[in-house]
């Protein structure tokens, strides 16, 4: 031991003491603020990795603390052979703690990296779900422009609709549709009115065609529709209502698929009756005018030579009154020429120009019993029975009484001369105080005009009888006489009224004449 | 018997009536140009002037007119081919005594001239 140099081992000691304290302090603290930490962040891993970190590392310092201190106060207090007993204890402790400090380690480490991981996870996670959020309020954005796009959408078709829908319900012109069969499938109110159906369910499916008065015309108007795709101003007789057919003119377009196959067709009709019967009567009012002319001019230059080989045929009669058969040609000179000149005075009567009117106040049915108390020994005799039916409240008017006379008488003449023997010939008169007119109806049992001769009847020179017979100008004469009086007159074969046609009239001729009051007929 | 002027563009019908009135017994002169009457009516005394209304250079009534300024007591008929309600109206007021549509018959012309040659008789002074 005297070897030995002996050191003064007080600051080992002291060093080692003060170390050992300093260490377990400090751990204590560690500790604390660990455990702090975790208490502020109980779920942060970290904090609490750290404070197992410094449990164990308190462990660690105290077993160390123990270690180099206890060995110290053992030999102090004498029992240093004790210390040998726990020093395997307190090494094995020191192991067990820095174990402990490296499990705890690599266990944090793979905490950390799953934490990591998840942590990774949780934020694309939050990511998507920020994505989806966005998403989410793009299409809530989205769904309600959406629905008021829909709602700004749906009333525009609904503006639209009633537009159109006011257009096709209000035209005056008739509007349909039809489907790929042709069948009418939607019609508007004008179009029910003009064709004369009451309800609409009683058109629906019916074929347009069997509208057409001319099966032909119908024809023509699918052809066109199918070769052009439409028709234009086409136009077209459809069976209307009873008075008649309906003139249209029809414009219309076909329907067709993304194919080009017709799936029906959409057509305008516009109602051109009244328009066609006002431009028939001017274009006959003008021809009459005109022929009227022409007449007059003819007849007047034929008149002056007419009346002198009249005269001088009468001169030379008187000359030759003792040679029978001079005498005698000269009077067929005669008679011939007296014809020529009746003709020639119709033909001037027909122009208006050849005699003054005069126009006085008078009874209708009195004039019209004068010309049949006239009429009626020749009638009898070919066994033709005439039925009257005048009027009792008729009023008086201005006419002119031998010229309407000369209208009657025709138009009886003709009435005769249509039934040939054996008849009936019906007179009206009548009083529409609505209108102010008066109505004269003459009509006959006779065989009827045939429709193409029906517009032409009041034609100048225009004759169905035989050479000799007329002059064709009977009825171009009463229609200028009528016309005269600021009246109509109208033809019907067959009459429409069921009255007439109960009593066998095949033909009906309708004067229509406005009243003239007394003192009135000067302005005419 | 009377003198009787006839007045016609047409001299074929004026003819015609000289030759229907000469066989009545009445001298008649015929014309068909409106200057030439006149200038007759001037020289030569005439009862009764049977005048076309439509001539050449004038009408009707104009000639009545002047044929009146040299004889005050012309009587007159009127002869038209077309009728004319004002002109009719005119012709009497000029003292014209019928008014006849051409073409006139034989028969109605004799009625009408001794008609007018009965007014002209019974006019004052004669």
């Amino acid at each position: 031991m005297e070897d030995t140099i002996i050191l003064p081992l007080f600051p080992v000691y002291l060093v080692d003491y003060l170390g050992v304290s300093v260490m377990v302090i400090l751990s204590f603290f560690a500790l604390a603020f660990a455990r702090r930490l975790t208490r502020l962040e109980p779920k942060n891993i970290l904090w609490a990795y750290f404070f197992w970190f410094s449990l164990v590392m308190v462990v660690f310092s105290l077993s160390r603390g123990v270690g180099h201190l206890l060995p110290y106060v053992l030999r102090l207090a004498g029992m240093p052979q004790l210390w040998d007993l726990l020093d395997p204890y307190s090494g094995g402790l020191n192991t067990i703690a820095l174990c402990g400090v490296a499990i705890l380690t690599l266990h944090y480490h793979n905490t950390a990296v799953l934490i990591e991981r998840a942590k990774v996870d949780a934020l694309s996670l939050e990511l998507a779900n920020e994505r989806l959020r966005e998403a989410h309020a793009d299409l809530s954005r989205l769904n309600q422009t959406l629905e008021q796009q829909v709602e700004e959408r749906t009333l525009d078709l609904r503006l639209s609709e009633e537009k159109f829908r006011g257009f096709f319900e209000g035209s005056k012109d008739m509007i349909y549709f039809c489907d790929a069969a042709a069948r009418i499938c939607d019609i508007n109110e004008s179009g029910l009115r003009l064709l004369g159906v009451k309800r609409r369910q009683d058109i629906i499916g019916q074929p347009l065609a069997e509208f057409f008065l001319d099966r032909e015309r119908g024809d023509q108007y699918r052809a066109l529709l199918a070769s052009d795709g439409q028709v234009k101003d086409f136009e077209a007789e459809f069976v209307g209502r009873e008075d008649g057919p309906l003139y249209l003119m029809i414009t219309a377009s076909a329907i067709t698929d993304r194919a080009g196959a017709i799936q029906g067709c959409q057509g305008i009709a516009k109602d051109l009756t009244h328009f066609k019967k006002m431009m028939e009567q001017l274009v006959h009012s003008e021809k009459m005018t005109s022929v009227g002319q022409l007449a007059a001019g003819v007849a007047h230059e034929i008149n002056t030579p007419l009346g002198i080989i009249l005269g001088y045929a009468q001169l030379l009669e008187e000359d030759f009154a003792e040679q029978t058969e001079v005498h005698e040609t000269l009077g067929i000179i005669e008679k011939q020429a007296k014809i020529c000149r009746r003709i020639v005075a119709d033909l001037l009567n027909f122009s208006r120009q050849a005699q003054e009117h005069n126009k006085l106040y008078g009874d209708l049915n009195q004039c019209l019993e004068e010309v049949l108390a006239i009429v009626n020994h020749t009638l009898n005799m070919d066994h033709i029975f005439i039925h009257r039916c005048l009027a009792e409240n008729l009023p008086g008017t201005c006419f002119d009484n031998e010229r309407l006379r000369q209208v009657f008488v025709n138009l009886l003449t003709n009435a005769h001369h249509a039934i040939g023997s054996e008849g009936i010939i019906g007179v009206w008169s009548r009083w529409h105080e609505e209108s102010g007119q008066i109505e004269i109806i003459i009509g006959d049992s006779g065989s009827g005009i045939p429709p193409d001769q029906l517009g032409r009847i009041f034609d100048p020179f225009y004759t169905t009888k035989g050479v000799g017979k007329g002059t064709g100008l009977g009825l171009s004469v009463s229609f200028g006489i009528i016309q005269d009086h600021n009246g109509r007159i109208e033809v019907k074969s067959p009459p429409l009224e069921p009255e007439l046609v109960a009593l066998d009239m095949h033909t009906t001729f309708h004067i229509f004449l406005p009243i003239i009051a007394e003192g009135q007929e000067k302005e005419q | 018997m009377a003198r009787i002027l006839v007045l016609d563009d047409v001299l074929d019908a004026g003819i015609l009536i000289q030759r229907i009135l000469e066989r009545k017994g009445h001298v008649v002169e015929v014309f068909h140009d409106e200057d030439e009457a006149l200038r007759f009516t001037e020289k030569n005394p005439v009862d009764l002037a049977i005048l076309d209304m439509n001539l050449r250079k004038m009408d009707g009534l104009s000639v009545l007119g002047e044929m009146r300024k040299a004889l005050p007591r012309l009587q007159a008929i009127m002869l038209t081919g077309l009728p004319d309600v004002d002109l009719a109206k005119q012709a009497f007021a000029q003292g014209a005594v019928a008014y006849c549509a051409k073409p006139i018959d034989k028969e109605r012309l004799e009625e009408r001239v001794a008609e007018a040659l009965r007014a002209g008789a019974n006019l004052p002074g004669q």
